[in-house]
Order: structure tokens, then sequence, then C-alpha cells
């Protein structure tokens, strides 16, 4: 009796592990938010150039861009939200890739850094795994870009001229738990940051902190959110993240999301 | 009585005695003969034979291989013997039949030559007598005989050849037919056999060992008496050394012989290490049946008619265990660190130091005690006591040095004691270079000479006190003469406190007093010893009639001090008063009459001791003063002459006269210093005067102005690199650094009316002050140096806090007066009776010296000061007199620059051989009774707290207990009633120590750690005048912050460290062959590392990078392949450069060991993974930025080499070894840990953007590649006198101005150069000269010639190839993404042709200089180099690079081009300089046309010569055009 109580259980398990998988198959949801600033909004400080006042200033003075954020609708600019799947306990493993999104489209091959007025644009950026990245110089004045990253991430300083552009391949990036920074050491102000992952489930705030991750397989995950100064601090999740429910053929709205000032 | 037969004796009793005695006599040769056949170290051999059996066997069991494997080998083995043997026998018909041949054919040939050979001495005979004959008739006979010969010979000459030719062509055939056939299987044989061999080999050879090293039969036979005087298997081994001599005291050069090896036997052997000797004592499953499998192979072996060379039945049945003593272990163990030690390939081969030079102790002995082993510690010495009846030998004068100070000896050959640090930094002998350094922070030298040289021997090392004035102050004449005297070179150590000439700027005489009566109640962690309240002072001790005199003193000591201070700021020291006068008496002398020999000598030194005088006072001043003095000696000499002529010129005579008075009031004039209160003046030398002393009284009112300064104060001193060598609490960045004082409190020091200006002055230029500091000149501006002042000062230090109760009391007249008696009575000329005429006790008054007095006394008579006493200046002259004998008494001279003092010789005993000194001439006196009353005496010294951890370690272990260990259980059991600790207030004390202060054992040790601890305890119970006590004051070498139990244990091992090193003074004259002189290089290192030292370079600068000894364990090598995998894209932007070390590895010794260089390590938690790409799993590891090149061989087999500047992961467990990085602490306080905003990068989130690399970048430069890069003369100059090298705008500091000497920079420019020869030998670096191809002409012809060549080639040939080559691969490609990355490479080379092309129009137009033209033009592009270089006038905006006119004097070119191509492999941190170069670029083409590497290295080129380049005509047209837009707005 007990004997086949066991191999029941043994056999219900064992399903329910089977079943695991397949209850992601059943469907793909989105999600989306907005990360908004709790408290007043930070003033955006002025940049001070040192040179070519010039070019830099054509389209208007230089802030900082650490915080970003929207005086009216509070959302925070440039902040990388992606999923993770809880159980990996890492930042990198993310939820299975939909077999819709598994290649990536042609147009999306190529991500673009440009710098046209001695600022990164886009500021901050985040790569898939697959992606190339191409560093443009649309300015009249010539940059450099310094990547500096830990682990496997590229580590290069090349000298872009004015009008041209440098393109690190796809077969150099890979998926890392920390962020690579981009530098102009001519113009010592300027800074931005990427972030690369192995799957496509992963945005940057918008100018409104606006975010929308498509596609996902409906589940439970942990959106886990990143701020290049505050880190994993910004806001509540910490690290581990804040669990999202996903429900198949949804769009989940999490709603406001407050990051710490 | 008549005579008779009868003996004398009863004949019965007799034959008793005699018999008895026979017995006796017998027993007693018994008796001898087993006890020497007892002796100990026979025993011990007798055991070593079985410990010796026992672990060749358990390591040839260890390598027992497997038997299949064995079997599988042996059979290739066979069969490739009988191939061998089948090829051997099918030619061996064939070989048998050449053989003949080939003797028949020698036998033929040899037959010829004989008969050759003796027709041709008839030949000679012949042609002898045509020589002697001279008939005619005869001699065509003759010649006639010689021509027949001749024909004979001849054809006896062609069989022989013919013969010859058979042998060869026989000798042919068998290489044919016979051993070119057996050739293969032959190498196939040996290849075979060899196989087997390794298989089997090291299994053999300790097999072999086993059954030979067995102890049998027939060695107990030849161990018999007797039988044992012919060839026992029990002998004395003795290292026999000639030349290094013992010294018996008196009988000198008495060979040494070592016998230690009859015992030590596994000294020199590794497999004797403890842990194998330890493992004897268990016996590990499956032995057992390993060795019956041993034993069966190697008989099968035999059977199998393998001769093994000894008998398999020798080898034992049961695997052997024993336990060994912890004692028998350690006789028999290898010596550690073979590598450095008693190995003939070490350094140190026993067959030439043998042991006791270096361990001492007596060599020729055989026995335990008689040996002199000396106990580590109580607990030993007691063990040693139960165990071996151990005592101490009083008979041998050197017994052995103990464990704790073993490393003393190592001072004997090393003198320079900083070659004890090999390979960077490691520290072979810490103890020994702790209590250097210690020595030379302590400036133990300034008392104790401490002299590297006897009798122009080099003795040991060399800590003398620098001459005063110092060497480069001197003029070269002087200076050549004083290091010309090679026996005994001048001293180098600096004073080690501040000079006190000016003190009366800086202090007052009331903090004065409470830092001489206890200078570490006021700062912890000073270096200044404390002189009161010590055992001899303390009012406790003192009796009543001297309990003021401490007080008393101090006053008169601070009294003295600014007395003179004020005068000497005057220009009126008494010093100073006195030369001038005698001076002025002499000259004026000179004038009339001719002087006596006496007086010419004083008259000369005098002026010399003028002259030394202003060149003390005013040492900026040094080269007007030395042309002077040697004028007015010039002036002295003329005026002698003129004085001694026979007709006396009067005129001239005046004129002359007058000179020297003129000359010496100007040497007076020059030498007078100038007070701070006059003029402040800046780095440079120059006056700035009064604004600034205007401001500071300004920030003094305005209160809201004055926060802002002291705030500016803070950040200040946190940039401008104070923390470097000071710290200072409430600072924003913590800093233990003590090369300084802790400036915490130094606003209670610096109260004095114009302290702060002092303060000022100190920090903009500190030699004004005084000369020898080692504080550098800082660069700050007037107002920064005040701003750090006002925050130094802007701490509230209460007053009270720092004075309570410890301001001596001011003592009263009758006391001075006793004080001043007790040096009076030993005044030359003074008697009781006149000493009670001048200082009468208990009256109102005292006379004083009278004028009658003052005749009789010296002109320089420090009794002068007591004449004219009255009321008021009675008690202040008694005070100067007591004060200057005081200081004179004491020694404060031998620390700080004493006016007064100039010429006073060190108080202390020289200590250049106190190592070896008779403990029988020390003084010992009561000590060991002030020990017992004023301290805790503890067996050893462990804390409660290792006690017990040891006891529980010990517990843990597997029950039952060993005896070592359970007798070790015991003893700590015991130690636990006392362990290390105060009580009742009663500081520990080691009983070690304390034994050998006892009468019956008294030995220096003991000696030298008590007169360390408690120095002046050895007056205790003595009677003694007050000037006749002990002087040596209290130091605390562990300038520790740390309290109770810790402090005092750090202490102690400081000064076990000190202790170390003197004892290690043992002036040994070794023959100089034995003392280490190191080769070239590494003596280069090793000056320029002390240099480094002094001036605390490390602090700022990292010097080396660390290292790390890595094992290449599978996922190790999984990490590093991953690197090395993630490098491809990289590498190919990259250009390698063979040979050098930046990109490529050397492949290392060992390999089983990796060894990485680099920096920066931090734990990595995240950003490493092991396994597939899919499941990958984070590894923690330690991830460092290479310096170097690391080579490695990777799991896939192949060798790689992941070049410097790449972060590699390093896995915890494979770290087998590691040395930090040495050097940079500065930058690392500033920027922070590695991922770490630091200090900078929060405070200037706008100047850096938050990025440490930008930070690092504005800091003192890593000097790791330092000898690599820059030019040793320019490093030479810069290191003298610093100037700007990046632009100050962007730097937060600068190099500051170290007052070193020109040796000494030019020992840091050796360093910088051995270091990069040494460790890249592949970048041909050479000092100190180096060449400089582009300042040659011809070079510039032939890159001329070579540019228009390749510049050609380039668009014609290159460029066009590799166009086509990209269209037509992107035509044929199928992938898109492909086809448009080709597209654009092509676009881009299409571009890059265009313009290439008008650059060689140009070249063509430009004639003679095009190259120099088109390199220029690289560096002048807008678009690179001048957007962070200025160019020499081109300014850049915003720059933040050095100007490049700079390069040529600076950089070395090879370097150069390397930084050019790829800065990044060049420089320890992620620099800002972009890789303007890349390979795979094409840029820049319309100024060069050609490749990249050579655009960088026609860059180079110019910038070596840039000086002469920019100068062209054509190039000077040129520069308008390329002046960029005004550095304006952008603010």
């Amino acid at each position: 009796m007990i004997r086949t109580m066991i191999r029941t259980a043994a056999a219900l398990t064992v399903l329910a592990v089977l079943a695991a998988p397949a209850v992601h198959a059943q469907g793909f949801g989105n999600i989306k938010g907005q990360i908004v600033w709790a408290g007043d909004p930070p003033a955006a400080e002025a940049l001070k150039l040192d040179k070519d006042a010039a070019v830099c200033l054509a389209h208007g003075a230089l802030l900082s861009q650490k915080y970003v954020v929207d005086p009216k609708s509070k959302g925070v600019r440039y902040l990388v939200v992606w999923l993770v799947d809880p159980k990996a306990g890492n930042v990198i493993k993310g939820p299975p890739v939909n077999p819709a999104l598994k290649a990536i489209p042609a147009k999306d091959k190529k991500v673009v850094i440009d710098q046209p007025f001695c600022q990164f644009e886009p500021h901050v950026l985040a790569l898939r795994e697959g992606q190339s990245l191409v560093i443009r110089n649309s300015a009249k004045i010539p940059h450099n870009t310094n990547i500096v990253s830990s682990g496997s991430n590229p580590n290069l300083n090349p000298i872009i001229a004015p009008g041209d552009s440098k393109t690190v391949p796809a077969s150099d990036w890979h998926a890392s738990p920390s962020a690579s920074s981009v530098s102009c050491t001519i113009h010592g102000w300027m800074k931005g940051y990427i972030r690369v992952f192995n799957h496509p489930y992963f945005a940057v705030t918008d100018a409104n902190g606006n975010f929308e991750i498509k596609g996902i397989p409906a589940g439970t995950w942990n959106l886990i959110v990143w701020h290049e100064e505050k880190g994993y601090d910004a806001t509540a999740g910490g690290k581990t993240g804040t669990p999202v429910t996903v429900t198949a053929s949804e769009t989940k709205d999490l709603g406001k999301i407050d990051m710490k000032p | 009585m008549a005579a008779t037969d009868k003996p004398y004796r009863n004949q019965k009793t007799l034959d008793i005695v005699f018999a008895v005695s026979c017995i006796l006599m017998l027993l007693s040769g018994v008796w001898m003969i087993v006890q020497d056949y007892d002796r100990d170290w026979k025993g011990d051999q007798r055991k070593f034979r079985d410990v010796e059996t026992a672990v060749s066997e358990r390591l040839m069991l260890e390598k027992l291989p497997d038997a299949g494997i064995v079997a599988t080998k042996r059979q290739a083995a066979e069969e490739a013997r009988k191939e061998f043997d089948k090829a051997k026998a099918e030619v061996d018909r064939e070989d048998t039949r050449l053989a003949a041949e080939h003797e028949k054919a020698d036998t033929k040939y040899r037959s010829l030559k004989a008969e050759f050979d003796s027709k041709m001495s008839l030949y000679d005979i012949l042609n002898e007598e045509i020589g002697k004959t001279t008939d005619k008739k005869a001699l065509a006979e003759l010649e006639k005989e010689r021509k027949s010969q001749r024909e004979e010979l001849d054809k006896l000459q062609n069989d022989l050849y013919a013969a010859l030719g058979d042998i060869e062509r026989i000798n042919a055939d068998i290489h044919a037919n016979v051993t070119s056939k057996l050739d293969g299987p032959d190498k196939k044989l040996a290849a075979a056999e060899d196989d087997l061999k390794r298989v089997t080999g090291i299994f053999d050879r300790f097999a072999k060992a086993t059954a030979q090293k067995r102890w049998k039969f027939g060695d107990t036979f030849r161990a018999l008496p007797i039988v044992d005087g012919f060839a026992s298997p029990e002998k004395i081994q003795q290292i026999t050394l000639n030349d290094l001599t013992i010294d018996y005291g008196g009988f000198r050069d008495v060979p040494r012989y070592d016998r230690c090896t009859t015992c030590h036997l596994g000294i020199d052997r590794g497999i004797f290490d403890k842990a194998a000797l330890t493992a004897l004592g268990t016996v590990p499953e499956g032995l057992q049946n390993k060795l019956d499998e041993a034993r069966k192979m190697l008989e099968e072996r035999q059977k199998g008619g393998e001769s093994l060379g000894y008998n398999p039945s020798d080898i034992p049945t049961t695997p052997a265990t024993m336990k060994l003593s912890k004692g028998k272990i350690t006789e028999f163990a290898s010596h550690p660190r073979l590598d450095l030690f008693v190995d003939s390939n070490s350094p140190h081969p026993a067959e030439r130091f043998g042991c006791t030079s270096c361990h001492a102790g007596q060599g020729s002995a055989t026995d335990f005690t008689l040996a002199s082993h000396s106990p580590a510690d109580l607990a030993q010495e007691h063990q040693w006591e139960k165990q071996y009846g151990w005592f101490f030998n009083h008979d041998w004068e050197f017994p052995m040095q103990s464990s704790r100070f073993i490393e003393s000896t190592c001072l004997k050959c090393h003198h320079q004691v900083t070659d004890l640090i090999r390979s960077g930094s490691k520290e072979e002998a810490p103890k020994v270079l702790k209590g250097f350094n210690l020595i030379l922070d302590n400036g133990c030298f300034g008392c104790h000479e401490i002299s590297g040289f006897k009798s122009n021997r080099p003795i040991g090392p060399d800590l003398r006190l620098e001459p005063a004035p110092a060497i480069d102050l001197l003029s070269a004449g002087d200076q050549e003469r004083i290091k010309s005297d090679t026996s005994n070179p001048p001293g180098t150590m600096r004073r080690v406190g501040p000079g006190l000439r000016r003190i009366a700027e800086k202090t007052d005489e009331k903090w004065t007093r409470t830092w001489v009566y206890a200078p570490r109640l006021f700062r912890e962690d000073t270096k200044m010893p404390h002189f009161y309240n010590l055992s001899t002072n303390s009012p406790d001790v003192l009796p009543d009639e001297q309990k003021e005199f401490p007080a008393a003193e101090i006053h008169s000591i601070v009294h003295y001090l600014f007395a003179e201070s004020r005068s000497h700021l005057r220009g009126e020291d008494t010093y100073r008063n006195f030369l001038q006068a005698q001076l002025k008496k002499l000259n004026e002398a000179t004038a009339n009459h001719p002087l006596g020999e006496k007086q010419k000598k004083e008259l000369s030194d005098f002026s010399r001791n003028l002259t030394d005088l202003a060149l003390l006072s005013v040492p900026a001043q040094a080269a007007r003063i030395n042309s002077s003095s040697a004028e007015l000696r010039r002036a002295q000499e003329k005026l002698m002459e003129l004085v001694r002529a026979e007709k006396r010129d009067e005129a001239a005579i005046k004129s002359a006269a007058e000179d020297v008075t003129h000359l010496t009031d100007e040497l007076i004039k020059l030498g007078q210093p100038v007070g701070v209160q006059k003029e402040i003046v800046d780095g440079a030398g120059n006056v700035i005067a009064a604004d600034v002393l205007a401001k500071a009284t300004a920030a003094e009112k305005d209160a809201a102005k004055k926060d802002e300064r002291v705030k500016n104060g803070q950040r200040l001193l946190t940039e401008k690199g104070c923390l470097a060598c000071h710290a200072r609490e409430g600072a924003p960045v913590q800093s233990d650094s003590n090369f300084g004082p802790n400036l915490s409190r130094i606003s209670a020091k610096i109260h004095a009316e114009g302290g702060r200006r002092w303060l000022v002055q100190w920090i903009l230029n500190p030699n004004v002050h005084y000369a020898r500091t080692r504080m550098p000149v800082t660069h700050l501006k007037p107002e920064e140096a005040g701003d750090v002042a006002e925050y130094l000062l802007s701490a509230e230090i209460k007053r009270s806090e720092e004075a309570d109760g410890t301001d001596p009391k001011e003592p009263d007249v009758e006391t001075l007066k006793r004080l001043a008696r007790v040096y009076l009575t030993k005044a030359p000329g003074m008697t009781r009776k006149k000493v009670d005429d001048v200082l009468p006790l208990n009256r109102d008054n005292a006379p004083g010296v009278t004028e009658e007095d003052l005749q009789f006394m010296a002109a320089d008579a420090d009794e002068r000061v007591l004449s004219g006493l009255n009321d008021k200046t009675i008690s202040d002259k008694l005070k100067w007199y007591i004060g200057k004998k005081s200081i004179g008494r004491m020694g404060c001279y031998g620390c700080h620059d004493v006016p007064g003092f100039e010429q006073a010789k060190p108080i202390g005993t020289a200590l250049n051989d106190w190592g070896k000194k008779d403990a029988a001439r020390l003084a010992y006196e009561d000590a060991d009774a002030f020990v017992r009353e004023h301290y805790n005496i503890v067996p050893v010294r462990k804390t409660e707290e290792e006690i017990s951890t040891a006891i529980a370690k010990l517990e843990a272990l597997p029950k039952p207990l060993s005896a070592d260990d359970q007798s070790e259980l015991e003893e700590l059991t015991k130690l636990k009633e006392k362990p290390w600790r105060a009580e009742n207030g009663k500081p520990p004390f080691e009983q070690c120590f304390y034994e050998t202060l006892e009468h019956q054992h008294q030995q220096r040790e003991g000696f030298l750690h008590l007169k360390l601890t408690e120095p002046r305890c050895f007056d205790y119970n003595r009677i003694r005048a007050w000037d006749d006590r002990l002087r040596m004051p209290q130091f605390r070498f562990a300038r520790t912050h740390k309290k109770g139990a810790d402090r005092e244990k750090e202490e102690a091992e400081a000064r076990e460290a000190v202790m170390t090193f003197v004892l290690g003074l043992v002036a040994d004259p070794i023959p100089l062959k034995h003392v280490y002189s190191p080769p070239p290089d590494k003596l280069a290192e090793v000056k320029g590392r002390q240099v480094i030292d002094k001036y605390n370079c490390y602090s700022c600068h990292p010097i080396r990078s660390g290292s790390w000894a890595i094992k290449p364990t599978k996922d190790q090598l999984e990490l590093l392949g991953k690197s090395f995998a993630n490098l491809t894209s990289v590498g190919k932007k990259d250009h390698p450069f063979a040979g050098h070390n930046a990109w490529f590895g050397t492949t290392g010794s060992s390999p089983d060991k990796l060894i990485a260089m680099g920096v920066n390590p931090v734990v990595d938690k995240e950003n490493f993974t092991l396994g597939d790409a899919d499941n990958p799993k984070q590894v923690t590891v330690t991830a460092i930025r290479l310096t170097d090149a690391l080579r490695f061989t990777g799991n896939d087999g192949m060798r790689h080499d992941i070049p410097a500047a790449i972060v590699v992961p390093i896995l915890p467990d494979a770290i087998v070894g590691e040395l930090s990085p040495f050097g940079g602490r500065l930058v690392d306080m500033l920027v922070g840990k590695p991922g770490e905003n630091g200090y900078l990068g929060k405070t200037y989130d706008q100047r850096f953007g938050g990025k440490p690399e930008e930070a690092r970048s504005a800091l003192p430069p890593p000097l790791l590649r330092e000898g690599e890069r820059v030019q040793p003369k320019w490093l030479y100059q810069f290191l003298l006198n610093p100037g700007v090298i990046r632009p100050e705008e962007h730097m937060l500091l600068r190099m500051p101005r170290f007052n070193m000497s020109p040796d000494e920079s030019m020992a840091l420019v050796n360093y910088f150069g051995a270091v990069g020869k040494t460790s890249n030998p592949g970048a041909g670096v050479t000092y100190p000269y180096l060449t400089v191809e582009q300042l040659d002409d011809r070079y510039w012809k032939s890159k001329e010639k070579w540019y228009h060549e390749s510049a050609d080639r380039w668009v014609k040939t290159v460029l066009p190839e590799r166009l086509a080559e990209l269209k037509k691969r992107a035509e044929a490609s199928k992938d898109d993404d492909e086809k448009e990355t080709l597209k654009s490479a092509a676009d881009a080379v299409e571009a890059g042709l265009k313009k290439a092309r008008t650059a060689v129009d140009d070249v063509a137009k430009q004639g003679g200089d095009a190259y120099a033209i088109a390199g220029y033009k690289l560096l002048l592009n807008k678009d690179s180099c001048l957007k962070c270089h200025s160019v020499g006038a081109l300014k850049a905006e915003g720059a933040k690079g050095p100007n490049l006119i700079l390069s040529a004097d600076r950089l070395r070119p090879e370097w150069t081009l390397e930084w050019l191509a790829n800065p990044t492999r060049m420089i320890s941190y992620e620099t800002l300089m972009p890789q303007n170069f890349a390979r795979d670029g094409i840029e820049w083409q319309d100024s060069f046309a050609g490749s990249p590497i050579d655009q960088a290295r026609a860059a180079r080129d110019v910038l070596m010569d840039l000086p002469r380049i920019a100068e062209l005509p054509e190039i000077r047209k040129l520069q308008p055009a390329a002046t960029p837009a005004p550095a304006e707005g952008g603010k």
C-alpha cells in the first residue's frame, strides 16, 4: 500500500517536473511599467567642459545624465530592466527564449551608439548576444571610445575620426553580470554604459521612465532593475528582483515602481 | 735479617691483587669500548639506515608502476629486441663475409704500410748520404740508386692507396648492407627500452636504495668493535673549510671542521622532508599488497634474466613503520629551502659554507650538548634537559644561534642587507630586514657607530651618519677629498630627528619641556625615545637631594635650545661668536707677525668650521659660501706670505689684511640665517614674504573665510599627497602612514608667536628650516600652503590635555647650583674648593667664575658662561650651562642638529662587533634583581589566547595522542597558568631572557634584550653620580596604536628584530670571496631600493607588480583558455612585439607552476564562469590585471600567450604562492579599489566624471616599466629637479622635489634600468646610456629613401590589392551580414586609398624631408594627438597628456613605439590614451601613406627628434594652418 503511494507520488512528481516547462509553453505575455522617482526630482547638473565647446554645445547645454528624471511624470530614464529565472540565483539566466524571438531580425543585428554632441547616444544601451555594436561618430570632432569591462567583454580604446564608425563584432559580446562602461578620454565628461544579455527580455526605460518587455513565457519571473549609480539598489527589488507573474496573451501593467532617491 | 726467598709480601695476596687489577683493567677496557661503541651518533646513524630504507620503500611503493603497463612496455621492448635480433640475423651472413673481407683488406694494407715505412727510412738514409758525398762518380751511382728506390716507393704508395680504397669500399658495403639495415630496429629498441625505463626508472632507483640501505648482517659485523676500524658503516662525516676559519680568540686561522652531518644525515636530500618522516608513523591501507606486488615483480624480473644489481629478497617483506619523535624528525630531516641552502646548486652549498659559519656552535663536536645546540625558548630547553641531558656549555664561546636569531648570521656576508630581498619584494630574511629598517627608522646610528669597514675591509652593514654639513653642500674639491678615501667613504645616514637650530620659530619652551619629559604622551607613535621617568631617574627612585634634578635638567635643556636658537637666528649663537672672535684675533695677528704652527692650524680649522657653520645655517647659499670661503683662505695665505717676506711691504700687508677682514665679514654675513618672520621662501627659493602673513592674520579675523580655508586646506592635504607620509585624524581619507610625524595634534605644538608662519614656510619649502629633512618641496602655491596650515592648526587640542602634570616644575636656583656643581667639579682646572668658591651652596647668590679664572680657561669652555652672575642672570646662566652639559651627556645631537654640537662625537658604544662581544665584558650588575622586582617573568611569549588555541588544536587530534603531542599538551597546560600578560602592573618578561641575565648563564642576548627594554636598569641598586648613570633612552620600536597584550607582543617582536640585527654585527673578517657581492644589475637594484625606501617613493608610486604562482589545474586552465579566446577581436587590433614581455610570456622553469605578474587583485564572484555557455557556473576568483604576458599550455594542449593589460581570473585553490604588488598606497587611498569609486570619484564627479581611470591619470604614475620607458639622463635630472610633465591643470599633484644627492638620483636611475633589463630582457634596455638612432642624420636619410618607395608601393600595390580582395570576397559571400561587413571594409579602404594618393603626391613635392613631414603631420593632426597633447607652443585645449616636445629627451625610442602602437599593454591601469594606430585600421592616410605600424613608427621617429624637426622650414610653413581654434570658452 505504502509502496504504491510512494510510487504514485514519485510518478506525480516526475509528471509535475515534466509539466513545468509545458506551463511556459502554454503562451506568452507582455509586461510594462514605469519607474518613477520617489521624492522631489533632482535638477540635472550642467557639465563643465574644458574643450570643443563650439561643437559640443551646438545642441544646447550638456546636462549630467546620471539621474535623468522627467519633471512632470517623475519617470526616470536610463534604467535597465530585465527578467531572470528566480531558480538560477544569478542575474544572467533569463526565462527560456520564445521560439519566435530566437532569431534576431536582420535590422536589429546592429546596435548603434553615437556621439553627435559630446554625449553618448544612447547613454545606456542594452545588447543581446548576437548583436554587434557600431560606434559611430557623427560629430565634426574626433572621439575615442574607451570601453572598460570586467570578465569576458571587450576592453578597447579606439579613436574614431569625425564621421567615421567602428564595429565591435557580435562575437565579442557575452552576457555578463556587470555593465561595461563607455567613455571618451578626450572629453572626460562623456560616459555611458552597456549591458549584455543572452535573451530578449530586457528594456531600457524611456524619457518617462516607461518600459515594456514582450513575448515572455507565462510563469513567474523576477524583474531586476539596475541603475548606473545606484546599481541594484535603485528599487526595492534589489539584486534578486521582484517576482512578476506573466499570464499568457496579456500585457500586465506593473504600474509605478518607486526609485529610491 | 738473612737473605731469603720469601717475598716481601704474601705471594697469594699479591696474586689476588694482580688478578683483581687485571680484571678491573679488562673491565674498564671493555667499559671504554662499550662507551665508545655506544656513542649517540652511532646509534643515530644506525637508526637513519632504517629511516632511509623506510623512506625509500615508501617512495618505491608510491612510484610502483601498474603491472599491466610494465608488462606491455616490457613486451614492446622484448619485441623490439626480437626484431632487432631478426634484422641482425638477416644481415648476419653478409656481415660475416664483409667482416672477413675487411679483415683481409686491412691485413694487406698493414703489410704494405710496413714495407713502405721501412723502404722510406732507407730512402731517407740514402738522401743523407748523397748530401755528404762529394765524389762525383760515387754521387752519380747514388743518384741512380735514389731514382730506382724512388720508383719503387711510388709503386708501393700506389698499392697503399689501392688497399685503402678497398677498405673504404668494404666499409661502404658494410654501411649499405648491414648497419643501415639495423638502424631502424636499433632505434626502435632504444626507444622501447627508454620507455620502459621511464615507467619503472624511479621505482627501480628507490627499490635499489631500499634493498641496499637495509641494515644487514654484514653491516652489523662491520660495525663490531675493533672491526669497525676498517670499513665501518658508521662513520663521522666532516666538512673541512680551510678558509672559513674560526676565531678562537688569539689563535687565528683555525680551520673549521663541521661534523654536523654525522647526525643530520638527511640534511641535503629533499626526500627526507618532515612530512615524509612523520608519515612513516602510520601504514596506509593497501601498502602491504603493494609491497608484495613490488617484490613479486622484481623477483620475476630477476628470474627473467634481468640484472637488477641487488638481491630482491633484500627488500623487506612487511612495510616499515617507525614512529619518530619530533626531535629525531628534526635531526634527520632535510634543510628547509634547499633551493637556498646546503644543496650544491643553491647559493649556499654546504661544501663551501659548512654549517657553523651560519649556525655557529661547536662544529667538531659529535654530541648534542657539546655541539652547543641552543633552545629557542624555555619549553624547548626543559624538553632537551629531559631528553638529552642538555646543559648550557660554558666552554664554547659561540653557541649555536637559536632559531629566533638565526637570520642574524645573514649579515656576515650580506652587507647591503636589502640584498636579502629577492626578485622584487620577496623578503628572504624578514626578521633581520625588519631589524634593519627599525634601526634606520629609529636612528640608532646617531649614537652607536655601525661602521661597515675595519682596516680597509668590509666587515658588515655600513650605517654611519653623514658628515655635517652634508657632503653635497661642500665644494667640489672637498667632496672629492672625502669621497676619495675608499677605506672610509662618507656615511650616508641622515639624522632622524628634526634640526633644532631654529626651534624658537616653531614652538615654545613650555611645549618643548612637556615633549622632552614624555614624547609619547603627546604623540603616541613618535620615534623620539623617553629620557625621563625611567628606572634611574623617576622620582620614586631618586634620593631626596636629586628629586628635583630631572625637572631642572629639562628646564635647562629647553632653555639652552631656545637661547641658542634665538641667538642663531640673530647670527649670534655661542659657537659662531667664538669662531668669529678667534678668527678675527688670528687674522689680526697674522697682519703683524708670522704665526706659529699651532696657530696656523687653528686659523685653518676655525675658517673651515666657520664655513661649515655657514653651510649648516644657510644651505641654500652653499655655492656662494664655498666660493667666498675658498677666497678667504687664499687671502689668508697671501697675507701670511706677505708677513713672512724679508722685506715687509706695509701697504700691501694692510690691503691684504683688509681683504681678509672683508672676506671674513662676507662669509659671516652669508652664513647668517634669516628668520621666518622676515621672509618666506617658496619652493623655487624666491622670497615671497609679507602678503602670506597678512593673509593669515586677515583670515584669523574673518571667521567665515577661515572655515572656507580650513576646508580647502583639508582638501589639499588629502590631494597633494601629504597623507602618503603623514597621518591626520579627521582627514577624509584614513591614512596609517608614519613615515613623517602624525599631524593630528600639531596645533598644540605650533602655537608660538610666528608658529603659523613657520608652518607655512615648512610646507612651502622645508629646506629653509632644516636642510637635511626628508620632507620634500611640495610645489604648493603660497596660498595653498597657508590653507593647509590653517587646516592643521584648526584642531582644537586643549593645552591642558597635552600638558597635564607633565610640564616639569620650575627649578629653584639652589637645585640648579647643585646640578651645575656636578659638571663643574669635572671641568678642567677645577677643584672641590674652587667649586665651593664659584657656586657655594645655601647662599643667596654666587660669585661665579672670576676674571682671573677666565684667563686660564679655554676660549670655548662652557664654564665661561658662569661669570658675572647676579640675581637676575644666575638662573638663566646656570640653565644654559646645565643644558649644554646635559645635551652633551645624553647625545641629543645624535638625532638632532643642535647648535653648539657641530664637532661632537657620538656617545654610544660602537656596535660594529657587538654580536660577538664577550659576555664577560658586559656589566650585568644587578639587572636580574631588577627584572625580578619589576617584571612578571613568564615561561614563553605566548598569550592566553594562543595557548588556548594550541591546546584546542591538540585536543582535536584523534586519541590516543602520540608521546610528543601528549608532552606538548602537558607543557601547554602548565603554560596556561602563566601566559604572556602583565600581572599586578608588571609587564611580562620572557624567562629565557631572564635566565641569561643570571650570573651562571650570562649571555649577550639577555643583556641586549634588557638594554632595549629597560636601558638604564643596569644601574639598579648601584651607587652612581648623577652624570655617571647610564644614558640610553627607552625606545618603542613598534610604533603601534594597539593596546594591551597585543601592543606588548608587537613591541617584543620589534625588539627581537632589532636584536637579530645587532647580534649579526660580528665584524668577522670573512674572506672576500664569501662576502656576497651581487652582480651589477642586482647591486643596482639593491642600492636603488635603499633610496626608494629612504624617500618613501613607494608610498605614492606603484614600484613592482605582484606575482601569483598558479597550479595549472583543469579548471584554472579552462578559465585561462576562455580569457584567451575572448582576445581574438582585440588581437586583430594589436601589434605584437616579439620578445617583449607585454605580449609574450616565458615558459616557466617548472611545468606545474605558472607565474602571473599583475596588479589590482580583486575578488570577483560574478564575472567568471566555468562550464559551457548554456550552463555556466559562476566561480569566485581573484582577478588580476596582468602586467606581463602570461604563457600557458591550455586544456587544448596548445601554448598560448595572454598579453599584459588583460584581466585574468585565478581560482583561490590554484594559488600556490602570492607576492603582493609593491607601492602606490596613496593612489589606492584616493582612487579606491578597482571597481570602486574612491575619494576622488566621489569628490570629483564633474572633473573626473566619476571615472577611476581618469582620476588615476592625475596621480603619481606607476613606475612598473620606468626603466624601459624613460631615458636615464632625463630621469637623473628630473629626480634632482622635477619639472612639469603633464599639464598642471590636469594633475592633482606634482612630483615634489626631494633633496636627494646626485648619487642617490643616479642610484635610482640605475635601479630602474636594472629592473627593466632583468625583468624584460627582450626590450633591450641599456643603462646608464642609450643610443637614440633618431638623433643621427643617417637614420633620417635612410628613412626618407624608404618612405619614397614604401608610400609608392602602398598606393600602387598594397591597397589596391587589398581593395580588390575585399570586393571579391564581398561578392562571393552568401551571408548578408558578412557581405555588408566586407563591403564597408572595402569602402574604408577605398576612402583611405584616395587620401593616401594625395599624401603620395605631397611626397614628390616635399623633396628631402617627406618622411619627417609626414610623421609630423600625424602628430599635428587635429583629430589625434593635438586633442590631448600640446606640441611645443601649440597648445591643446584642455590638454591632459604631456607636451610632446618633452618626448625627445624623456622617452626611450623602443618604448615609445610600443606605446603608440598599443598604449594599454604598457601601463598598469586603463590609460586615457586611445589606440591611434590600430592594426586593422586605415586612418590618417592623408598625412602619411602607409600601414598603421609604419605610421606609429614615423610618429615615434618624429617625437624622438621633435625639437629639430619642428624647426624645419617646410614644417614651419605648416604650423599656422595646423593651429587649432583658440582655447576659449567651454566653461
